[in-house]
């Protein structure tokens, strides 16, 4: 039986989480549904049912973030597969010491900051820059543009952005879930003269299907949710080439003063990233053991 | 250590990572190459190692970047000292006690790894507007402690889970208070997931962009991203060598961090990559 003095403390000790929660996650998500459906411009906000949702099905900009979205995400998919390769590969390197080599090699890019990476890129694919060096280098100099400033390259060039895409706490992360693969499976594969493609197929890549399925969901959220690349690099340019749907609704927010249009982009965001989500904590996460 | 047979097929992999560890570093390589150039010597193309080494950059660019290093210094100790100390008490009391209510106040910080940034970003703006904390560094302090207050907490809360309960026990009949059992138990044995969260932050509040370009407007209180963006677009830098300069020095924290807690760096950014 719980006397009354004690839970008292500890809802005291509750107190500051629970009230920095509330107040900057909580309240900020009841307006942001509340807004979606209202005309709402930073002062006294006006009821507009579904409007901004119309709205939104006929803008043009919006529709084009759409299309370019979900190539970016489709592009990011496929470039998961290098991460992949490279934790598999390290896996099977016999020598322990070289395994740690790689992984730190591997990490190491980590301590650029993300600005930095993407300002980077902006250089490399610049009409001087790296990519285009290296084309010229090539005698592919008739190809070379400003990749960025272009209207048909543009979200290609994106995409290309970070290549090889070797990939690090990716790897760092698949290799968690190898690790956890029985050393009697390998001994008894190579005993069976399991050859390298069929090792992958058969015992690698089903150990670390759990991971694969969450990096995928957490891939598809991202690029839902993530603007800061193409603020940075593009600004959704040229034209709505590389526009997002996150980069409408900042400008939207930050440019027009439309918050109650923005809140409804971001409230459609939500409901996509709240069904993955569900999916992701229902039946992918559970079958991850955290390693850290 | 023993001599080991040389295998076709461990060459091939060493090859091929060999290869992938090249594409994973070039940037860093042009980045530093880039840095080290006068603008003439920008000239002769970004390959080419070019001497003497135009170090100048870097006093240069120090002189236009440590301001806001510091403002961000300031702020990742600012926001996280009380974001971990508040998540480890929550943690400590959800993970060691059941009272009234216990179930519903843990469901409510579950229920938030269901809300997305994307969704919280406008109307917390308007929020901080509101409550007049915009062109402060509260506006970014505050949510950073709350943003921090789940995963954290659940981290900490599965890692005091696990604790004996005799080590609470001995405590508690040695007359210690809740208090008295965190500050004697639970933070001196939460030291090394602690430093993995703290790096965590750090990482976080280094590389956070679009919350402080939105909130913080004057120049002097910038943090680091937003400057370095702010410096490289609006052309303050003087010439390309000392932008690269500047690119270069905003990463020498991180790297020191990742030198002196390599270990924790590296628990820090795998438990990150999973963060929702």
């Amino acid at each position: 039986m719980w006397r009354m003095s004690q839970a008292k403390l500890l809802y005291l000790l509750l107190f500051p989480s629970m009230l920095f929660v509330l107040a900057f996650s909580y309240i900020p998500a009841i307006s942001a549904i509340y807004h979606s459906f209202t005309i709402w411009s930073g002062a006294q906000a006006r009821w507009y049912g579904l409007g901004n949702f119309r709205q939104m099905l006929r803008d043009p900009y919006l529709n084009q973030s759409w299309v370019n979205m979900i190539k970016l995400t489709l592009a990011n998919i496929v470039k998961m597969v290098v991460p992949l390769i490279n934790a598999v590969f390290i896996y099977r390197l016999t020598n322990d010491r070289w395994q740690y080599r790689y992984r730190v090699l591997f990490i190491l890019p980590a301590i650029i900051p993300g600005v930095v990476g993407a300002l980077l890129w902006v250089n490399f694919l610049g009409l001087n820059g790296l990519i285009n060096e290296v084309l010229r280098g090539l005698g592919l100099g008739s190809v070379a543009r400003p990749w960025l400033g272009n209207f048909d390259y543009a979200l290609y060039a994106l995409m290309f952005m970070g290549f090889p895409w070797s990939g690090g706490t990716t790897i760092l992360f698949y290799l968690a879930g190898l690790m956890n693969i029985p050393n009697e499976l390998i001994d008894a594969a190579r005993i069976d003269g399991v050859n390298g493609w069929q090792r992958f197929w058969h015992l690698e890549l089903p150990l670390v299907m759990g991971q694969v399925k969450l990096f995928l969901v957490l891939t598809v959220i991202g690029n839902i949710q993530g603007f800061e690349g193409v603020l940075i690099m593009t600004r959704g340019g040229p034209g709505m080439a590389t526009m997002v749907p996150g980069l409408h609704m900042y400008n939207a927010a930050t440019q027009r003063q439309q918050m109650g249009y923005a809140c409804a982009i971001g409230t459609f965001l939500f409901v996509l990233i709240f069904g993955l989500t569900y999916l992701n904590l229902k039946y992918v996460r559970s079958t991850v053991e955290f390693t850290s | 250590m023993t001599a080991r047979r040389f295998s076709w097929s461990q060459f091939g992999l060493h090859i091929w990572l060999l290869v992938m560890v090249f594409g994973a570093l070039y940037p860093m390589y042009f980045m530093f190459n880039m840095s080290l150039k006068s603008t003439i010597q920008m000239e002769y193309g970004i390959f080419r190692i070019t001497l003497p080494f135009e170090w100048n950059n870097y006093t240069s660019a120090f002189g236009q970047v440590w301001r806001y290093m510091l403002n961000t210094i300031a702020i990742v100790f600012l926001s996280g000292v009380p974001m971990l100390v508040f998540a480890s008490v929550t943690a400590y009391v959800l993970a060691r006690y059941k009272f009234p209510g216990s179930e519903i106040i843990f469901m409510s910080f579950l229920g938030l790894m269901m809300i997305p940034g994307i969704l919280t970003l406008i109307p917390r703006f308007m929020w901080v507007v509101q409550l007049g904390m915009s062109n402060t560094w509260w506006a970014v302090i505050l949510p950073y402690i709350a943003g921090g207050q789940s995963f954290n907490m659940f981290m900490l809360k599965t890692f005091f889970e696990g604790l004996p309960e005799e080590l609470f026990e001995a405590a508690r009949l040695d007359g210690a208070n809740h208090i008295g059992i965190w500050r004697l138990i639970i933070l001196p044995l939460s030291v090394p997931i602690l430093a993995t969260l703290a790096i965590m932050h750090t990482l976080g509040v280094w590389n956070d962009f679009i919350w402080p370009l939105m909130v913080l407007i004057s120049n002097d209180i910038r943090t680091i991203s937003q400057a370095i963006v702010f410096l490289n677009t609006t052309g303050q830098f003087p010439t390309p060598g000392r932008a690269m300069a500047g690119n270069v020095m905003a990463s020498v924290p991180l790297l020191i961090m990742f030198i002196f807690g390599m270990r924790s760096f590296i628990s820090g950014i795998t438990s990150g990559a999973v963060k929702l």
